[in-house]
């Protein structure tokens, strides 16, 4: 599995032999401002994660994104010309890589065991840390994350709903609203949990940082 | 088809190429579309945990969590969240019920205030109120402060929900105290009551305002 490195703050994948030059380009294409196109980078890594999962290309869809970077970085940094946004073009770049992967799919026949893990433990700390992160929200939106992931079936959708009408907003709108406050939520955890201290974003070691 | 119907639909593997293949343009490009996939993606997730997916959607979604490197940390994370959810929703009803027994057993006792001495050898003066504000056409309650007294314990009647409160000197209109309720109750300073009218205003845990008690210290 690939690793990646740190580039001021950005992961930049290594699966290949990127140079920081190369990189840069990458960068650029998305935004003259550092970390505007930093934000953009992992926005789109993000997505072409979704993007491979989507279309069950395994276990190791990480890499692809990776790959997909890696081609887009080496061809931008050539001098092809970029006619289209950055996340499009990288997105034909993703599409290229599936197809080629696709001739022999990989989608894991077993059971992966973390699908099946028995619920949390009251020690678990994950439990703990969320406890921690919940209790630095304001109260306001503490409560909202609370009553949107409270029950089940009919009083889940009950409490949405009466939810979404005290906020004035349409039910979709209230989902990408509490999907905000449980994405600040997860980071906030996975501080909390250190593993952003030796891992990156998927969970793979880095192996050292480069400025 | 609406977009978290289309969402829902894309990560579930149920669009045709073309469709599939506009939504991953849309997701790629960012904006509402692509957070509404995320938030639904996450709705996949719980649904997954809390075991609530149909069947042939689950068969499916689970290749998409076994094709996701961040499948594990998520799960986790959905687990904790809802568990967290329940614990402390049954924690938050657990506390109106006593709250609510506490006021009928101290409203059977209560016809007016008592003073007592704690072991703690604080000396209280206690006190009910019920619900009304400035317009309310009876006059306030009257909270009677002997000498020594250390704390008035208020209980607010009514306040169920509340979660915390604060009270207000009426004729300078300024904060003089704020606090949680515990039980239905505030436990205020005396020292920090003026001879005049007051206001405690009860607060839920969105610092919604509840309900206003008008009362007057006296000395």
């Amino acid at each position: 599995m690939g690793s990646s490195l740190l580039l001021g703050g950005i992961h930049r994948p290594r699966r290949l032999a990127l140079t920081p030059p190369e990189f840069e380009s990458l960068l650029q294409a998305f935004a003259t401002d550092r970390n505007e196109a930093g934000l953009r980078y992992e926005a789109l890594r993000r997505r072409l994660l979704i993007v491979f999962a989507a279309r069950h290309m395994g276990a190791d869809t990480a890499a692809l994104a990776d790959e997909t970077f890696d081609r887009a970085a080496r061809r931008l940094h050539e001098g092809v010309p970029l006619d289209t946004s950055a996340e499009s073009y990288i997105l034909g770049i993703a599409r290229n890589v599936v197809r080629e992967r696709s001739k022999a799919p990989r989608v894991d026949a077993s059971l992966p065991a973390q699908l099946a893990a028995p619920d949390p433990q009251p020690d678990d700390p994950t439990m703990d840390c969320l406890e921690r992160c919940l209790d630095e929200l304001q109260p306001r939106p503490r409560g909202w994350i609370m009553r949107f992931y409270t029950g089940s079936g009919s009083a889940k959708i009950a409490a949405r709903t009466e939810l979404a009408r005290e906020l004035g907003v349409d039910p979709n709108a209230l989902r990408v609203r509490m999907f905000r406050l449980r994405a600040s939520l997860e980071a906030c955890v996975e501080n909390c949990l250190g593993a952003t201290a030796g891992n990156d974003s998927d969970g793979r070691t880095i192996s050292h940082h480069e400025r | 088809m609406s977009d978290d119907r289309l969402a829902r639909q894309y990560l579930l593997g149920l669009l045709d190429d073309a469709r599939r293949e506009e939504a991953e343009a849309r997701l790629a490009a960012g904006g509402e579309f692509a957070e509404t996939v995320e938030a639904v993606e996450r709705d996949l997730i719980d649904a997954w945990t809390t075991g609530e997916l149909p069947p042939d959607e689950a068969s499916r979604f689970r290749q998409y969590l076994a094709s996701h490197p961040r499948t594990d940390p998520r799960l986790r994370f959905s687990r904790a969240l809802h568990r967290v959810a329940e614990t402390r929703r049954t924690t938050h009803r657990r506390h109106l019920a006593i709250a609510a027994s506490l006021l009928a057993v101290i409203g059977a006792g209560y016809l007016g205030q008592s003073v007592w001495r704690q072991p703690g050898q604080v000396r209280v003066v206690s006190v009910m109120l019920q619900p009304g504000g400035l317009r309310s056409e009876s006059p306030p309650q009257t909270v009677a402060i002997p000498p020594s007294a250390e704390f008035a314990d208020i209980v607010l009647a009514e306040s169920a929900g509340a979660r915390t409160a604060r009270v207000r000197f009426i004729d300078s209109g300024s904060e003089v105290w704020a606090g949680p309720i515990r039980n239905g109750v505030i436990r205020v300073p005396v020292s920090l009551l003026a001879n005049g009218d007051h206001t405690a205003t009860a607060l839920d845990e969105w610092s919604e305002e509840l309900a206003d008690y008008v009362f007057r210290v006296i000395r």
